[in-house]
C-alpha cells in the first residue's frame, strides 16, 4: 500500500473517528471495570510491543549491526553481537551462564556510567552551587535568605524523622516544648513539600484529560 | 557423605516437605486460615477486629448503590469543571511568567548556523501536555530558521519526534534510536555531530535525569528543557546550578507561548480547563478535611 492512501483525507479522518472511539472506550473504565476497556488495554500492550519490536529492528540492528557486518566493516561490532546472543541463552539448561557474563556486562556498564555521570553531572556541580547560594556578592540578599531557608528546612524535616531521645548537651536539656515545635516544623513542611508535588502530578493528569476532551471536541465534533 | 534423608509424607503431600512454597498473598489476605507462629490466643486477639473490618468493608446492596451514584455525581462534576473552560472562556491573553522570559531569551540567543539537539523522551502519556508546548517551542525554533537533530532513548520518542517535526520549515535530521539510556545519551555527547544547543523534551524523570548528567556537560554546548509540570520541581535544582539556562513546563506555559506567539491553540483552549480543575481539587481536598475534622470531633464526643 502506498504511503499516500495513509495521508490522505479519508484515512485522516478514519483515524481521528478511531481515535474517538477508543478514547471513549477507555473512558468506560469510570463505570467499571469491562470489555470494551479491556479491549483498549489490550491494544494498546500490543501495539506498544510491536511498534517497540519494529523500532529495535529498523533503527538500532539492521543500520547498526546487519549492514556494517554486511560491508564487512564491522568486525568491532562482533565482540558485541556475541554478548546480545548470550542474553538468548537462559533458554538453554547447558548454555544459560553464559548469559550472566552478557548480563554482568551490562550491569557494570550501566552502573559505571551511572556513578560517573552523578558524580559529574548532579554531585559536583549541585555541591558547588550550593557553596554559591551562600555567597552574597554572588547572588544577592535574596539568594542568601533563599539559601538560608533551604538549610534551615532540611535540618528541621530532618529532625522529624529523629526518633531516639530529646538531644542533651550534658546538663542542659533541649526543652520539650521547642524539640516538639521543631520536629513540628518539620513535619509541616515535608506535608508541604508532599503537598506541592502530588499538586504537580494532579495538574499534569488533568492536562491530559482536558487534552483528550480537546481532542474530541474540536477533531471529533468540531464544536470549538 | 551421607545423603539427605527422604521427605515424610505429610497430610498433604502435594506440598510435603515445601515450606514456604505457597506465594505470600494468601498468607496477607488470609491471615486466620493459615498457620501462623501465633497460638490460638493470640489469633483470637486478631480475630475480632479482622471480622469486624471485613463486616464493615463489605457492602451493603444500598450502600453500593450510593457509592455508585457518589462516583457517578463526581464523574459528571468533574467533566461539567472541565468542559465549563471551553464555554465560559476569559478571552484574555496570557502574560508571559519569567520562565518564559528566560526561555524565550535563549533561544533567542542560539547562534544561527548549528542545529539544535532535541532528545524527545516522552510518548503518548506525556503528549497531551507536551505536544502544545513543544508545538510552540518548534514554532519558535522554525522563526529563528534553525535546522534540528531529534535523538531519543526511547522507542516511542522516535515516532513522537517524526510527528512533531512533520512540516518544520528548517532541515530534520533524525539521529534515532540510541538504545542503553545513559550509554545512549553519552555517545551522542561524544560523538555526534555538532550541535548549537540541547534541548530536553520530557516528562520522564529518569530520562531527564540520564541527559542532564551524561550529555549537558559533556556538549559543552548552551542547554534547556520542555517538560511536564511534575518535572518542574526537579529540575530547578539544575537550572539554579546553570546546567539548564531556561525551563519551561506544563499547559500553562503553552498558553503563554502561543499568546506571546499570537497562535491560539489548544494550551489557550485548555488552560481556563485546567485552572477550574485545579480548583475543583483544592475545594474537594478541603471538604476532605472539614469532613474528615468533624467526624473526629464526632467521635470524640461520642466516646
Amino acid at each position: 500500500m502506498s504511503p499516500d492512501v495513509w495521508s490522505s483525507p479519508a484515512a485522516a479522518l478514519a483515524g481521528v473517528w478511531v481515535a474517538a472511539g477508543l478514547t471513549l472506550m477507555a473512558f468506560t473504565y469510570l463505570v467499571g471495570d469491562n470489555p470494551l476497556y479491556r479491549i483498549v488495554e489490550h491494544l494498546l500492550i500490543g501495539i506498544a510491543a510491536a511498534y517497540g519490536l519494529v523500532v529495535a529492528v529498523q533503527e538500532v540492528l539492521l543500520p547498526h549491526v546487519v549492514a556494517p557486518l554486511g560491508s564487512g566493516a564491522g568486525y568491532a561490532l562482533l565482540p558485541g553481537l556475541a554478548l546480545g546472543l548470550f542474553l538468548l541463552t537462559p533458554g538453554s539448561a547447558r548454555h544459560r551462564s553464559w548469559g550472566t557474563l552478557a548480563v554482568a556486562f551490562l550491569v557494570g556498564t550501566t552502573a559505571g556510567l551511572g556513578l560517573s555521570g552523578a558524580l559529574s553531572g548532579t554531585l559536583v556541580p549541585q555541591t558547588l552551587a550550593a557553596a554559591g547560594l551562600l555567597r552574597t556578592e554572588v547572588i544577592g540578599g535574596a539568594g542568601l535568605l533563599s539559601g538560608l531557608v533551604a538549610v534551615v528546612g532540611t535540618v528541621l524535616t530532618l529532625l522529624y524523622f529523629h526518633l531516639g531521645e530529646r538531644p542533651s548537651l550534658g546538663p542542659w536539656a533541649l526543652p520539650s516544648w521547642l524539640w516538639v515545635g521543631l520536629r513540628g516544623s518539620g513535619y509541616l513542611l515535608l506535608m508541604a513539600t508532599l503537598g506541592g508535588l502530588f499538586a504537580a502530578t494532579a495538574g499534569s493528569r488533568f492536562a491530559l484529560l482536558v487534552a483528550r476532551l480537546d481532542f474530541l471536541l474540536s477533531q471529533w465534533l468540531h464544536l470549538i | 557423605m551421607s545423603r539427605p534423608s527422604r521427605q515424610e509424607p505429610s497430610a498433604n503431600p502435594l506440598l510435603g516437605g515445601l515450606q514456604d512454597a505457597l506465594p505470600l498473598e494468601p498468607s496477607l489476605e488470609l491471615p486466620r486460615l493459615l498457620p501462623t507462629p501465633l497460638g490460638e490466643r493470640e489469633n483470637g486477639y486478631l480475630a475480632p477486629p479482622y471480622e469486624e473490618h471485613a463486616a464493615r468493608s463489605a457492602p451493603t446492596p444500598a450502600r453500593s448503590a450510593w457509592r455508585r451514584l457518589g462516583y457517578l455525581l463526581a464523574y459528571l462534576l468533574v467533566l461539567v469543571v472541565a468542559l465549563s473552560g471551553y464555554f465560559v472562556r476569559s478571552g484574555e491573553s496570557v502574560p508571559p511568567s519569567s520562565d518564559l522570559v528566560r526561555f524565550t531569551t535563549f533561544l533567542q540567543s542560539l547562534p544561527g548556523g548549528t542545529p539544535v539537539l532535541v532528545a524527545v523522551e516522552y510518548g503518548l502519556a506525556g503528549a497531551g501536555e507536551i505536544d502544545p508546548l513543544l508545538s510552540r517551542v518548534l514554532d519558535h525554533l522554525a522563526l529563528r530558521s534553525a535546522g534540528l537533530l531529534t535523538v531519543s532513548t526511547q522507542p516511542q520518542g522516535i515516532g513522537v519526534a517524526e510527528r512533531m517535526t512533520t512540516g518544520y520549515p528548517a532541515p530534520v535530521e533524525s539521529l534515532g534510536l540510541l538504545p542503553g539510556e545513559a550509554a545512549g545519551a553519552r555517545l551522542s555527547a561524544l560523538h555526534g555531530p555538532p550541535v548549537g544547543a540541547l534541548l530536553i523534551v520530557t516528562d520522564n524523570p529518569h530520562a531527564f535525569q540520564v541527559w542532564v548528567e551524561q550529555a549537558v556537560g559533556r556538549l559543552g554546548v548552551p542547554a534547556a528543557a520542555v517538560l511536564s509540570l511534575g518535572l518542574r520541581p526537579q529540575a530547578r535544582a539544575y537550572e539554579q546550578s546553570g546546567q539548564l539556562r531556561a525551563v519551561v513546563a506544563g499547559l500553562g506555559a503553552a498558553a503563554q507561548y502561543e499568546s506571546l506567539l499570537g497562535r491560539p491553540g489548544v494550551g489557550r483552549r485548555g488552560l481556563d480547563s485546567l485552572l477550574a480543575l485545579s480548583g475543583l481539587l483544592i475545594g474537594a481536598i478541603l471538604a476532605g478535611n472539614v469532613a474528615e475534622l468533624l467526624h473526629r470531633r464526632r467521635a470524640k464526643h461520642e466516646s
